[in-house]
C-alpha cells in the first residue's frame, strides 16, 4: 500500500500565501522558562567537562603528577584549609593554590570564576554575624522601629568581620582547590586516581558510569526540550508546562532504566561477575612523592595552628 | 558437523507480551547465520538468550552440548562461555562504559583474569589491527557513531571469541564504516569464527551469511535455510514484513516490484533493456 493512500483533503492542501515577513520581531518576546535554562546550564557544564576530556586540560605542574597522588595531595591541602584555625596558614594555602594554578597553566580568571559563586554564597550566609542584637555598642545603621531597634553596631561589626572574613577565606581555599582539581584532571584520570586510592572499584565504576550516562540522559532531555520548542508557538501556561515536564521526566526515567539494564547486560556479556577488575596503574615516581610530602607537610602545619 | 548452538522450542515473554514463540534451530561451528525479521519480531531477544543474558521461559538452549540456564551458567562454564562468545549490542553507547577506549578494550580480558602485561599487548595489537590506535586515549562518549561501533566490536574481539553475536551491526553507520564492517566480518569468516547476526539489512545478510532464519510478526520461525533460498522466497519475506511492494513509473509504464529498503534495483536492468 502506498504510504499516502487515503490522505485527508486538508493534508493535500498547499498553502498559497507566504509567511508575513514584515511581522517578524513584532510579537512579544517570551522569556525562557526555568526548566529550559536549567537544562541548558547543566548540559553546557557537562559538555565543558567533556571538552576538557578531549585534551584541553593542557600540560602543567599538577598535570605531570600521577592522578592518584594529585588527588591525594589536593585533598590533604583542602583538609588543612578546612581545619586550620590560623589566618596566616589559610592565606598561604590560598597563595599556594594561586601559584599552583599558574604553574598548571590554569588562568587565575578561570579559577576565580569557579570560586566566586561559592564565596558570595558563603558571605551571604555569614551576614548575620555582622548584626548586633544583644551586644552593646554605638549604633551605625538603624534598622526597624526604635522601640525594637535592631542595629549594626560598630563593636559587633568589628567583632564579626574577622569571623566572616575567615570563614569566606576558608570557603575560597577549599573551593579553589576543588576547582583546580577539576581543571587539571580529566574525569577519566580522576576515576583512575580514586581507584588507586583504594576506593572500592565498584563504587568508582558506579560513579564513572553515573557521570557517563548522565550526559546521554541530559542529551535526551535537551532534545525533548528542543522538540517541544519546535512545536510550540508562544509560551505555554504553567499547567501545560508542568504536564510537559512530568511526561519528559517519565520518559527519561524509563530511558534511564532501560539503559541501566542494557549496560548491566553488556558488562555481564564481557565477563563481569560483580568484581570490577582493572589495571593497577604505573608506579609513583619522585615528583609524586615530593608532592605528597609537601601536601602532608601543609596538613601537619595546619594541625599545629 | 560440530554444533555450537542448539535451540529447541525456545519461547520468551516480557510480562504478557510474547517476544519469541517456540523457535528451534541449530548453529554449526564456523557457520554464518543471519537472523532476519522486522522491528519487534524478537531478534534482539533471541541474541540475548544466545548470549546467556536472559533465559528462555520455555524450551531449551545448549551451547557446545551444555545447557544454558540460570543454574547451569556459573563457575567454569560461565568463564569459558564468556571467553568464547562475544556480543556486539545494537546501540554502542550501552557497551562503552569505561573511561577510555584503551580501558574499554581491556575490560573483557581483565575480567577473564588475563595478566596485565598480556592484556596491554593484546589491546595494542587489536588497536593496530583495526586501525583505531589514534582513538586509544579518547573517552568513548566523545567518539562519532561509526567510531563507537568500531570500538564496541574491538571490545568484544579483545577476548578472541569463537562465536560473535551481532545485533543490527550496520545500524546507523555511514557507507564507509559499513564497508569497513563488511570487510572485517569477511576476514573473521576466513578465521573460522562462528557469526550470528540479527539484521534487516538484506544486502549484509546476502554477502556474509551462509544461512538465514526468518522471524515473522507472530514471533515464530517463518523460514530456515540457505541464504539464497530464503532471499528468493519473496512471498515469505513479504509476509514477514521484511520487504515491501513498491510501485513507480518508468516513462508511461507503471512498474511494481518488491524490494528491501536498501536493496539495489538490479531487477530494473532487464526491464529497462527491454524498453
Amino acid at each position: 500500500m502506498p504510504p499516502l493512500n487515503g490522505a485527508p483533503s486538508w493534508f493535500k492542501e498547499a498553502r498559497e500565501t507566504p509567511c508575513p515577513v514584515h511581522a517578524a520581531g513584532r510579537g512579544r518576546h517570551h522569556a525562557r522558562g526555568y526548566v529550559d535554562r536549567s537544562l541548558d546550564n547543566i548540559t553546557s557544564f557537562t559538555k565543558r567537562l567533556i571538552a576538557m576530556d578531549n585534551g584541553t586540560g593542557g600540560r602543567g605542574a599538577l598535570q605531570s603528577i600521577e592522578p592518584s597522588a594529585r588527588l591525594f595531595g589536593l585533598l590533604a591541602i583542602a583538609l588543612a584549609a578546612a581545619i586550620t584555625a590560623h589566618s596566616i596558614v589559610l592565606g598561604l594555602i590560598i597563595l599556594a593554590t594561586a601559584m599552583l594554578a599558574l604553574g598548571s597553566r590554569v588562568g587565575l580568571v578561570e579559577l576565580v570564576k569557579r570560586t566566586a559563586p561559592s564565596a558570595v554564597f558563603a558571605f551571604i550566609m555569614m551576614t548575620p554575624a555582622f548584626l548586633g542584637f544583644i551586644f552593646p555598642g554605638e549604633e551605625t545603621l538603624p534598622m526597624g522601629p526604635s522601640a525594637y531597634k535592631t542595629a549594626l553596631t560598630s563593636s559587633q561589626a568589628a567583632y564579626g568581620a574577622p569571623s566572616v572574613f575567615f570563614f569566606v577565606s576558608r570557603v575560597v581555599a577549599v573551593v579553589s582547590l576543588a576547582a583546580l582539581l577539576s581543571l587539571t584532571t580529566t574525569p577519566g584520570a580522576l576515576f583512575n586516581g580514586l581507584k588507586r586510592l583504594k576506593v572500592p572499584p565498584l563504587f568508582v565504576a558506579t560513579l564513572f558510569m553515573t557521570f557517563r550516562y548522565l550526559f546521554i540522559l541530559l542529551t535526551i532531555a535537551e532534545d525533548a526540550a528542543l522538540a517541544g520548542k519546535s512545536r510550540t508557538i508562544g509560551r505555554a501556561d504553567t499547567a501545560s508546562s508542568r504536564r510537559w515536564f512530568a511526561s519528559r521526566a517519565a520518559l527519561i526515567l524509563k530511558k534511564a532504566m532501560n539503559t541501566a539494564d542494557e549496560v548491566g547486560m553488556a558488562m555481564a556479556s564481557r565477563g563481569f561477575t560483580g568484581t570490577f577488575k582493572t589495571f593497577t596503574g604505573p608506579p609513583l615516581v619522585g615528583r609524586d612523592y615530593l608532592w605528597i610530602g609537601f601536601s602532608l607537610f601543609v596538613f601537619f602545619i595546619s594541625l599545629g595552628f | 558437523m560440530d554444533l555450537v548452538y542448539r535451540l529447541d522450542k525456545v519461547s520468551y515473554s516480557y510480562g504478557a507480551s510474547k517476544a519469541l514463540d517456540e523457535v528451534s534451530f541449530s548453529v554449526s561451528r564456523g557457520g554464518s547465520l543471519a537472523i532476519l525479521g522486522s522491528n519487534g519480531s524478537g531478534k534482539s531477544t533471541l541474541l540475548k538468550i544466545m548470549n546467556g543474558l536472559i533465559f528462555p521461559s520455555a524450551g531449551t538452549i545448549e551451547f557446545a552440548g551444555a545447557t544454558l540456564d540460570e543454574s547451569g551458567l556459573t563457575g567454569g562454564l560461565l568463564r569459558c562461555f564468556r571467553e568464547r562468545v562475544g556480543f556486539v549490542f545494537s546501540e554502542p553507547d550501552v557497551q562503552l562504559f569505561c573511561p577510555t577506549v584503551f580501558d574499554e578494550l581491556a575490560f573483557g580480558p581483565l575480567q577473564l583474569e588475563l595478566s596485565e602485561k598480556e592484556v596491554k599487548e593484546r589491546v595494542h595489537e587489536l588497536l593496530d589491527m583495526l586501525g583505531i590506535s589514534a582513538l586509544s586515549e579518547r573517552p568513548p562518549y566523545t567518539l562519532s557513531t561509526g567510531e563507537k561501533k568500531k570500538v564496541a566490536i574491538a571490545s568484544v574481539l579483545s577476548t578472541n571469541p569463537d562465536v560473535l553475536l551481532m545485533d543490527e551491526p550496520t545500524n546507523g553507520l555511514d557507507p564507509r564504516t559499513q564497508v569497513w564492517l563488511f570487510e572485517l566480518l569477511r576476514e573473521l569468516k576466513t578465521l573460522e569464527k562462528t557469526c550470528v547476526m540479527a539484521t534487516h539489512d538484506l544486502s549484509l545478510a546476502e554477502d556474509l551469511a551462509d544461512r538465514a532464519i526468518v522471524l515473522d510478526e507472530t514471533h515464530g520461525k517463518a523460514a530456515d535455510g540457505a541464504i539464497s533460498d530464503v532471499l528468493r522466497d519473496r512471498d515469505m519475506l513479504l509476509k514477514a514484513n521484511i520487504i515491501h511492494e513498491h510501485s513507480h513509473r518508468h516513462g508511461h509504464v507503471v512498474h511494481s516490484h518488491t524490494h528491501s529498503p536498501f536493496a539495489s534495483h538490479d531487477e530494473h536492468l532487464p526491464f529497462l533493456k527491454e524498453r
